[in-house]
């Protein structure tokens, strides 16, 4: 149990990247109105943002801006 | 092709789900992402460009190519935009009736040409325009100015803080679209003419493009800033930040245009009178 609890933790982001994704995919196949394809488009880069941030994002980390630069 | 398209998606979906297995933890800082390329980037950017933004010395001296690019991808967006919708002015446009506010009186104007007099005391009698709301049109006008300045300052600070040519164009480009949603259309063109706009691309393009040719001249590579310390003070890695600084310039313009130019073409179906 423990285990699947921490598969769980570990991969949740993508798992919501996927659902979006999928359902972005599903509008921009299924549905004939413009408009909601173009919605669907939305959608499915949402998700690709979602997807580059999860697998950026660091624990503890910052933005990239070095302070003790000048 | 609504059961076909499910099973499509459900069957991306599935092996997109098999391939997290071999992703990495989410919020582990030892994934592969940044193990090799990032930490080169965090060290040095100080040491090579005198830049602490990562994100600004990655985006427009590494990897200077790309970006030069993208604002030529941007560029040809918004010259598709104008191809393909704008109107020629050949065709005989329909006459043009104006109210005077003070006095009640109505013109009609030829030719769907412009009134002579100031736009402020008249009012278009067309069946698309709805006159617009004093309050929205007093604030936007004080505070259009305010943003427009925000945003040449997030261009002018794209080095030291979130920011650079890409997000102070699109705040400026943004601005103008504000004055002719507030307004309308024929204000903002007054103020940002069919010519401006479409050459502030191109231009933007242009400076961009420059800089990188002018490093060629001197004797370095292409967008190798370095070059530029022979004309600008304060040696060589100085030459680099201020070489990412006239490129960011030039991202601003080709934004900045690029937004205004699409807007107008698509709020008015390329007739550039009425719209929004």
């Amino acid at each position: 149990v423990e285990e699947v609890l921490r598969l769980i933790i570990a991969k949740y982001n993508y798992w919501i990247y996927i659902a979006l994704m999928m359902i972005g995919l599903y509008a921009m196949i299924a549905k004939n109105n413009l408009v909601k394809k173009i919605v669907g488009m939305n959608i499915f880069q949402t998700a690709i943002i979602l997807f580059y941030i999860s697998i950026g994002v660091k624990k503890g980390g910052n933005i990239p801006i070095i302070i003790r630069a000048m | 092709l609504k059961t076909l398209g499910l099973i499509i998606v459900v069957l991306v979906g599935a092996v997109l789900v098999y391939a997290t297995l071999d992703f990495p933890p989410f919020g582990d800082p030892g994934s592969p992402a940044s193990l090799h390329v990032s930490p080169r980037y965090i060290e040095k950017t100080v040491e090579e460009t005198a830049v602490p933004n990562a994100v600004t010395s990655v985006l427009a001296d590494y990897r200077g190519y790309d970006t030069m690019f993208e604002t030529t991808v941007i560029f040809s967006a918004g010259a598709a935009c104008f191809l393909l919708l704008r109107v020629s002015r050949r065709r005989p446009r329909p006459p043009r009736h104006y109210r005077h506010r003070l006095t009640g009186l109505t013109f009609r104007v030829k030719d769907g040409r412009e009134i002579s007099l100031p736009l402020r005391e008249f009012e278009p009698l067309e069946s698309i325009w709805t006159p617009h709301d004093f309050i929205i049109e007093k604030v936007c006008r004080y505070l259009i100015p305010f943003i427009q300045l925000f945003g040449l300052y997030v261009i002018a600070h794209g080095h030291t803080s979130p920011g650079g040519g890409f997000q102070g164009g699109v705040i400026l480009g943004a601005s103008i679209i504000l004055l002719s949603v507030s307004h309308n259309l024929r204000t903002a063109l007054k103020r940002m003419g069919e010519k401006t706009s479409a050459l502030f691309s191109p231009v933007g393009v242009l400076i961009y493009a420059g800089t990188g040719a002018l490093c060629l001249v001197l004797g370095y590579n292409f967008l190798d800033y370095q070059a530029l310390a022979a004309l600008l003070p304060g040696g060589p890695i100085m030459a680099r930040s201020h070489g990412i600084f006239m490129v960011e310039v030039g991202v601003g313009m080709a934004v900045m245009g690029t937004m205004f130019w699409i807007f107008k073409n698509l709020a008015s179906r390329g007739r550039y009178d009425e719209g929004l």
